[in-house]
């Protein structure tokens, strides 16, 4: 696939990270040429220098051939004119664009029939913060992603010392917890994979991946005695464009405060504010955060831009006595640290944003991608085609598919609803199956056998 | 001088405009042949001459206004006007004192509403209807006054429209011009004048009781055509008509236009001016009438509802009718409704007083203090609605409310030096500071203020025209800096 990617910040070159690894023909542009210049030396990527929606610098980068563009420059306008431009003047690949704005994320309209042509928009602030609100829905879980428009969730708890799953098979759990359509998909043991079958054992200090309907999640949680007091008070470190749409979505029903260490940017935010209390501060300050009781705070969420300040205002919060920390982290490299701290959980915008950028980059009919663990493991829903081939996993048993070692079969959602899997359970045409890759280099036997009929 | 010169053309043409006011009144004096005819005819005449030839002489000389004369121009008009319109009181009630037919303009102009005469009954039908006139005509003054004269010269006069009604946060809703503004808010203030009247004649008032009663009422005047004022009809209709009419002209005549365009209630909703207002006055109604209940004064809680809900409307409202003498009533109930009289109404309405708005950025202010001393770090806005107060506007707003208990006090004082008791002294500043109208006690709704002294009355007419014109535009007049070039 040929791939342009328009900016070389901190998301274009995750995007051309991932991309560059698995066969991809990359082109960058940026008009700062030491980012380029670090890229080239880190991966097998061509760079164009220059203003990323000039027609000429688009044409250097060879944009007539590409089959898709992922626009994800600083600037919300400059990525939706490019798109603009390209589809425009060129031919018409996949675009995919980053809008941050929300007065352009209000008028969905903007980018359909006859709007801006970008057929897919991506919003990385929207991503973080609702991957936030889903851990503030259920505290106690590390990571939490929905599938097939929300009918599915893949969740992740640690096991406590002396949790109730300490020391099972999951055999055994299958009958108290699971149903057919609740089930284990990976076990991570000091950050790396288990291979997950019915004898392996769960020890304490075990991440557990949980693929569940919905409405079953929050069974699951308690019979796991995971399920804790509802969050109440939210402390938000950070008043950036995440932590002001947090505080936005969540002042009306929690107490929140926020920690804002630029003036103009602290006021700008109280007065767009109106129940949160805005607190004008360092939040790695120790005092401020104990006059503002942090010890009885449910939740702190370190997110300014920093990722060393998000690190060490979480661990200092939770020795502070919060209740739950969550500790956002620019850099996936970072997340390396936090089993050496007491973080409880890490939001990662940038895999995130991957994730869905991933999805429309898959050869198979994909539907959803999450990338997990700092990037080594993925969760995919795909959809099931026949294809010529006879690789289709179509009319197939569960069982008569092999798939390697390391990809676990999550759920199948048929017409709209989760079916239980059973090793008889023979897949359908569009069915929309949930898997958990726990290695990245396993995808491409996934992608094989979802692949919809080939161009001959 | 050119800036002398201006003034001079505008009061001139505001003298004319006053002579076409007494006119009404020559007209309908003749027709009903009251004996007032050849006052009014000899006011007239020199009203007019006058203010022709103070427009006439300075007609050709280049205009020009800067923010000094903005103030000037608001303080000499509320100050000479008063003077001019005495002259038919003065023709046609030869008895009457140069002082207290100055009173009597004066609260006229004011919208106090607080009257020297007595046997009011008995007066010429024209005089009558000239008071209630004064009352109309100063009620739509205070509203447009300030967006409708000025530009008549060509300039924004926004400068003015600020020292007149601070704190209006609509003007996004409004026409563009002010100009249009003025027009829009005359149309409605008329348009529910005319409406007014209908009421006040379906519930059994006089076509002319009903007019000089809706114009006081819709101006928060409240000057009546009867000693007893609404007392006198003795009828719950009446006095739920006016009561209905009273509390909508203390809501900002800008909401009301805005309601009337988009033909919903809403826009009252978002006004927290008005939503602070009618909450506070049902709540005290409701409570009022519990203690006059409670002490035994009337013998149910209804009758008791009746008589302090009308009392309390009008008198926190700043119009100042009276059905009963709560003169009489426990201590409690008249000097709440003083109290209410001082922050009820709203600002761009015809009362008068502290407005809400500010009480409103008070107590929000106040809250926010309290607030900062639990979180030191904090940073927080005052806000009104969506909308974000500046400190500038905080701070202006605080000095204001000082300056207005200052005054209080200083007035207060200086009638306790001419020996009046203290509850009269009180009630009467209070009353006439906020442009309200009865007191207590020697002023209560029963008598009126023509016991007071010359000096006494002089002290109330000063500060009925400091209360009007919201302190700062008079007391500027006398900080040496504003005299300096």
């Amino acid at each position: 696939m040929k791939i342009l990617i328009l900016g070389a910040g901190t998301t274009g070159a995750s995007v051309a990270e991932a991309l560059a690894s698995e066969e991809n023909d990359i082109v960058v542009v940026d008009f700062r040429t030491e980012l380029l210049d670090a890229l080239k030396e880190r991966f097998d990527i061509a760079t164009v220098a220059g203003n990323a929606a000039h027609p000429s610098i688009l044409e250097q980068a060879g944009v007539s051939s590409m089959d898709m563009v992922i626009a994800v420059t600083d600037r919300d306008e400059t990525n939706m004119l490019a798109c603009l431009i390209i589809n425009t003047l060129y031919n018409k690949p996949k675009t995919i664009a980053r809008v941050r704005s929300i007065d352009y994320l209000k008028y969905p309209r903007l980018f359909g029939h006859k709007g801006i042509p970008v057929d897919v928009v991506i919003s990385p602030e929207q991503i973080a913060m609702q991957a936030i609100r889903n851990l503030i829905e259920f505290p106690g879980v590390l990571q939490i992603s929905e599938f097939a428009g929300g009918l599915v969730r893949l969740f992740s708890v640690k096991v406590l010392k002396d949790g109730n799953l300490t020391g099972k098979k999951i055999r055994t759990l299958k009958e108290r917890l699971v149903n057919g359509k609740t089930r284990v998909v990976a076990i991570f043991r000091q950050g790396k994979p288990l291979f997950v079958n019915g004898d392996a054992t769960i020890e304490s200090g075990d991440e557990v991946f949980f693929v569940a309907p919905r409405q079953e999640v929050r069974r699951v949680l308690d019979e796991l005695g995971k399920l804790e007091a509802p969050i109440k008070r939210i402390i938000i470190a950070g008043g950036g464009h995440i932590g002001k749409r947090l505080a936005l979505a969540l002042e009306n029903k929690h107490q929140v405060k926020i920690i804002e260490k630029d003036t103009a940017r602290a006021k700008k935010i109280a007065n767009d504010l109106d129940n949160t209390v805005v607190l004008l501060g360092d939040c790695t300050d120790e005092k401020l955060l104990l006059d503002e009781a942090v010890e009885d705070t449910d939740l702190f969420c370190a997110i300014t831009n920093n990722d060393g300040v998000n690190i060490i205002a979480a661990s200092l919060a939770k020795k502070l006595g919060a209740r739950q920390t969550i500790c956002l982290l620019n850099h996936n490299s970072y997340i390396k640290l936090l089993p050496g701290t007491n973080i409880d959980v890490a939001v990662l915008p940038n895999q995130e944003t991957l994730g869905s950028i991933l999805k429309h980059v898959r050869k198979g009919d994909v539907a959803g991608v999450s990338s997990l663990c700092g990037g080594t493991a993925e969760a995919i829903e795909a959809v099931a085609h026949h294809n010529s081939l006879g690789d289709s996993v179509v009319g197939k048993r569960v069982d008569s598919v092999k798939f390697p070692d390391g990809i676990v079969m999550g759920a199948i959602i048929r017409n709209n609803e989760v079916i239980a899997i059973h090793h008889d359970t023979v897949f359908k045409e569009d069915d929309h199956v949930i898997m958990f890759a726990m290695d990245k280099k396993l995808v491409s036997h996934i992608e094989q056998s979802f692949q919809p009929i080939k161009k001959s | 001088m050119k800036v002398f010169f201006t003034i001079v053309n505008i009061l001139g043409l505001l003298t004319i405009g006053l002579s076409g006011l007494m006119a009404t009144c020559l007209i309908t004096s003749f027709f009903t042949a009251d004996g007032a005819t050849d006052a009014f005819g000899q006011a007239t005449l020199i009203t007019f001459t006058l203010g022709a030839f103070l427009f006439l002489s300075t007609w050709r000389i280049e205009k020009k206004v800067s923010r000094q004369a903005g103030f000037m121009l608001v303080a000499l008009t509320w100050s000479l006007s008063p003077a001019i319109c005495t002259l038919p009181l003065l023709y046609a009630l030869p008895e009457l004192s140069v002082i207290d037919a100055y009173f009597e303009a004066m609260s006229g102009l004011t919208t106090t509403g607080a009257t020297i005469l007595s046997g009011i009954d008995n007066l010429p039908l024209s005089i009558n209807l000239w008071r209630h006139e004064l009352n109309w005509i100063a009620g739509m003054g205070i509203i447009i006054f300030a967006v409708a004269i000025l530009p008549i010269l060509g300039i924004g006069g926004m400068q003015l429209y600020k020292a007149e009604t601070p704190g209006s946060v609509k003007e996004s809703e409004l026409p563009p011009r002010i100009a249009q503004t003025a027009k829009a808010l005359w149309i409605v203030y008329a348009g529910i004048t005319i409406a007014c009247i209908f009421c006040l004649k379906l519930v059994g008032m006089s076509w002319f009781d009903s007019i000089c009663h809706a114009f006081a009422a819709m101006s928060l005047g409240g000057f009546s055509t009867h000693d007893n004022s609404v007392g006198f009809f003795n009828s719950l209709s009446i006095e739920v008509v006016l009561s209905i009419f009273q509390l909508i002209a203390a809501i900002n005549f800008a909401t009301h236009f805005i309601a009337l365009s988009k033909k919903s209630l809403k826009p009252y909703l978002k006004d927290m001016e008005a939503c602070s207002f009618l909450a506070l006055i049902l709540s005290s109604c409701l409570i009022t009438a519990l203690v006059l209940t409670y002490e035994g004064t009337y013998p149910d809680y209804w009758t008791s509802l009746r008589h302090a809900s009308f009392n309390l409307i009008t008198i926190a409202t700043d119009c100042g009718f009276a059905s009963q003498d709560f003169n009489q009533w426990p201590i409690f109930v008249p000097i709440w409704m003083l109290f209410l009289s001082c922050l009820s109404a709203s600002s761009g309405s015809t009362g008068g007083g502290i407005r809400m708005i500010r009480t409103i950025i008070l107590v929000k202010q106040a809250r926010l203090e309290m607030f900062k001393f639990i979180h030191p770090f904090a940073v927080r806005p005052l806000k009104i609605g969506p909308n974000v107060i500046s400190s500038n506007i905080i701070t202006s707003v605080m000095g204001f409310i000082f300056l207005y208990f200052i005054c209080i006090v200083a007035l207060v004082f200086s009638l306790l030096l001419t020996g009046l008791d203290f509850l009269t002294a009180f009630s009467a500043i209070i009353s006439c500071f906020n442009n309200a109208g009865p007191g207590l006690n020697q002023v209560g709704p029963a008598t009126n203020y023509a016991s007071l002294t010359d000096i006494q009355t002089m002290i109330c007419s000063f500060a009925m025209l400091l209360g009007r014109v919201q302190i700062f535009s008079i007391v500027i007049l006398f900080v040496p800096e504003f005299w300096r070039k």
